[in-house]
């Protein structure tokens, strides 16, 4: 049966491809011609370092290579495969044919290897080979090679594999079609960490930049496996068998695993996200509260629970999460920067303010400008209610700039608990970004109303690409104009105890330390004036921008529906 | 009824380019008056509707809703009017009850007076079981349900309907129906667009029908017969539509 499937789905591709329009055919040659072209480009560079390099310069980069073949696996790996197990229209007929569900996982598994892990292994295979006759590797090398490389594409899309059939199960009934961007979000996560795993596992001194000496894999991992038994193999060493017999078994194990969880992972998993997503157990009928609120309130209440109970609003989130929370494991693997940080909480303190200030102006504006696009098809219901600009404009700003504020006071006690700020320090910087939040808050909204867009593919993707640079440009600005008095309220006196008896810093950092001194011997005032300068450019431009807002609002707010054309 | 004039429409025209979507368009509905507007499919209702709702600019004309333009003081013009469109626009992320208290609170309507129609509407169209359900989990029935709760909850003086009944099961759509005849002898004035012949010619009072833009015809059902008593609305409607040749 499972043979009859892959007929079929070979038929219907060669059916496929023969009646795609003419301009699909062009840009499948045209895209052929340049994957060769960058093939041959590489095999000349890679031949080129083959010859002149010793080989022990390789011995440390290829599990690194493997490394890079893996996450992109998984990267393109996961939504491909979220796809072809949830997403297809075929399922439905094919669940009603008296197929095992097991043959159409084994088909859905080689339809998705013959995408970009298809194509990556065969490139792969191309570099190996180049690589291999350059250096005059041993006649073992080139099986060993094409397997080994083989092993690690499947090894990845079994991991792509895992990952979608395990989550389907965790993941509310009604939260399951919202999965699709959060896969590829999780996978950008897997993918962070692969590159980030030597460096974390390391106990790091960074005096070493050279290639040759990049921190070495740990060598229980597979892609350490795949390097050593594809050495060893090069040197016509017997070496290579153990290293290679491990990568089997785990590419082996790992797929195994996979298709333990046909039945539950892949049958049930695509029932839930067709069937509805009522639970089928009577609900207790909660409580709820009915107490009416002001336009305004309502509006941002609104706003909130459509956050709230999509999983795919707080993924935009992660990323920034995740990207502060590896330069901690970093500073907490290396001794010397931790016992620094920690005897030293004026420093850890300015630092991390710095990092909030730059992530939550961006992540802020990111976040308030999606607040129009994200009415999608429910805007005429703004339009037809007795509802004026400002009250729109006021309950989105409300809401985006609250939400953004509570996180920040969270990650504020959260370092303030770990590195004994004292408590003034933690207020004042959750008042200090708070306020600064207020502007560029305003400047998302603004953004958002002239140029939101909605696609019901990719329902995140909420900006016009020209707005979304003018967004980052103006984030940019904002930061750069607003921050400077902001810089003078964070930065502690004690800062200047930094610097040696006589010595004058130059340029900016000069211009810092007078205003600091100035700072020093008239606390309070500067303070204050600082204070009020950033106050008065962040409530101003919120503002200014509502204020635009309101017109935009006013004159008829548009989304730009796009059209799906498959 | 009520002789005081609750939608007024003079001279309301639409293009799209070189297509003239509404030519020139003047209707009369008074209070308390149920009024079906009819006509093949692409005969500018919707695009009509749109322009009394205040979603679509008009090219040129007037539309006064209770004595407020809605193109000059739209706020007040919203306030005392409710459009129910073909496909109901909700939030899917609200529940069925939350989507009524962000209505009750738009609206600004007193708290006990809510929560008693909330009871009553819900009830009504039998939704009180799955009203604290995410809209997303509805049928389109059970939003379209809900898109009507949401418009009778402010008792709105004019309540546009844009084929009401499309996904609703026998008993909602006859819920609907009496609900309408109710309210409409309370002095809620019905705007409504509709298919369903049958339901034009039982609860209407005056019909009107629209064709490639312009209205082709007006006024009672006794008006539209001119005599003719045995012909049927559905003969009519065929008959200045163009369409009696009706081929199987």
């Amino acid at each position: 049966m499972t043979r009859n499937l892959m007929l079929l789905y070979w038929n219907m591709g060669k059916t496929q491809f023969r009646t795609a329009p003419d301009n699909t055919k062009v840009a499948f040659v045209f895209i052929t011609i340049g994957a060769l072209f960058i093939t041959v480009l590489f095999s000349f560079a890679i031949g080129g370092m083959a010859v002149s390099l010793p080989l022990h310069f390789f011995e440390p980069i290829i599990p690194y290579v493997f490394s890079a073949l893996l996450a992109f696996t998984i990267l393109f790996g996961v939504p491909q495969v979220f796809k072809n197990l949830y997403g297809t229209n075929d399922l439905a007929f094919l669940f009603t044919l008296p197929i095992k569900t097991k043959s159409i996982y084994w088909v859905k598994f080689l339809q998705s290897f013959l995408g970009v892990p298809g194509i990556l292994w065969v490139v792969s295979i191309v570099l190996i080979m180049v690589f291999g006759m350059a250096s005059q590797a041993s006649l073992i090398f080139y099986p060993v090679a094409i397997i080994v490389s083989l092993l690690i594409m499947l090894l990845g899309l079994s991991v792509a594999y895992l990952i979608n059939l395990m989550l389907i199960q965790i993941i509310p009934v009604h939260r399951a079609k919202e999965l699709m961007t959060a896969m590829s979000a999780i996978a950008g996560i897997i993918v962070y960490i692969l590159f980030q795993l030597p460096n974390l596992l390391h106990q790091n001194n960074r005096d070493n930049q050279m290639v040759t000496e990049l921190p070495q894999m740990p060598k229980w991992l597979p892609m350490e496996w795949g390097g050593r038994s594809l050495m060893e193999a090069h040197s016509g060493s017997s070496g290579f068998i153990l290293p290679f017999i491990l990568l089997l078994l785990f590419t082996g194990l790992l797929i195994f695993l996979s298709s333990l969880l046909v039945e539950k992972g892949f049958r049930t998993g695509w029932i839930k996200m067709n069937d509805g997503s009522r639970s089928k157990k009577k609900r207790k009928r909660k409580k709820v509260n009915v107490q009416l609120n002001h336009p305004i309130i309502a509006i941002g209440i609104k706003e909130w629970r459509a956050i709230q109970r999509d999983m795919r609003e707080w993924v935009t989130f992660l990323p920034f999460l995740i990207f502060m929370i590896f330069p901690f494991i970093t500073i907490f693997n290396n001794d010397g920067s931790k016992e620094f940080i920690f005897s030293n909480p004026a420093i850890s303190w300015i630092v991390l303010q710095g990092i909030f200030l730059f992530m939550f102006t961006f992540m802020t504006s990111g976040f308030s400008s999606s607040a129009i696009a994200r009415e999608a098809y429910s805007i005429h219901l703004l339009r037809i209610m007795p509802l004026t600009g400002w009250q729109i404009a006021l309950g989105k700003f409300w809401i985006n700039w609250l939400i953004p504020v509570v996180i920040l006071s969270v990650l504020e006690v959260v370092g303030g608990l770990i590195f004994q700020w004292k408590l003034f320090d933690i207020f004042l910087g959750i008042i200090v970004v708070s306020i600064m939040s207020l502007g560029i808050t305003g400047i998302g909204l603004w953004i958002g109303s002239i140029g939101a867009k909605y696609n019901p593919n990719n329902p995140q993707n909420r900006l016009e690409t020209g707005v979304s640079f003018l967004l980052m440009i103006l984030s940019f600005l904002y930061l750069f104009i607003a921050a400077f008095p902001s810089l003078l309220v964070l930065i502690p006196t004690d800062t200047l105890n930094l610097f040696q008896d006589g010595e004058k810093p130059i340029g900016i950092v000069g211009m810092l330390f007078t205003m600091l001194k100035w700072k020093a011997a008239n606390m309070a005032i500067l303070t204050v004036i600082s204070g009020l300068i950033t106050l008065l450019i962040s409530v101003g431009v919120a503002i200014f921008t509502l204020y635009l807002t309101v017109i935009r609002i006013n004159k008829g707010l548009t989304i730009n529906f796009v059209t799906n054309k498959k | 009824m009520d002789k005081t004039r609750m939608i007024k429409v003079s001279n309301l025209s639409k293009r799209y380019g070189s297509f003239h979507a509404v030519k020139n368009v003047n209707l009369d509905i008074q209070k308390g008056e149920l009024f079906c507007f009819l006509g093949p499919n692409g005969a500018g209702k919707t695009t009509t509707i749109k322009m009394m709702t205040g979603l679509l600019e008009p090219g040129s004309g007037e539309i006064e809703i209770a004595g407020t333009n809605i193109w000059k003081e739209p706020i007040e013009a919203k306030k005392k009017m409710a459009y129910i469109p073909d496909h109901p626009i909700l939030y899917p992320k609200l529940t069925g009850r939350e989507f009524l208290k962000f209505i009750g609170s738009v609206y600004q309507i007193d708290q006990q007076v809510f929560e008693e129609r909330v009871e009553k509407y819900l009830s009504l169209f039998q939704l009180e079981e799955r009203a604290d359900e995410l809209i997303e989990s509805y049928s389109h029935g059970m939003k379209q349900k809900i898109n009507l709760c949401g418009a009778f909850i402010h008792q709105p003086d004019v309540l546009f309907l844009d084929e009401p009944t499309v996904g609703l099961d026998p008993k909602g759509a006859k819920t609907l129906k009496n609900l309408l005849q109710s309210l409409s002898k309370e002095g809620m004035t019905v705007f409504m667009s509709t298919h369903i012949l049958e339901i034009a010619e039982q609860m209407c009072h005056r019909v009107g029908i629209i064709n490639k833009g312009e209205i082709i015809a007006i006024g009672t059902m006794d008006e539209l017969k001119g005599g003719k008593t045995q012909a049927t609305l559905e003969d009519l409607f065929l008959e200045l539509t163009g369409d009696e040749k009706v081929e199987i």
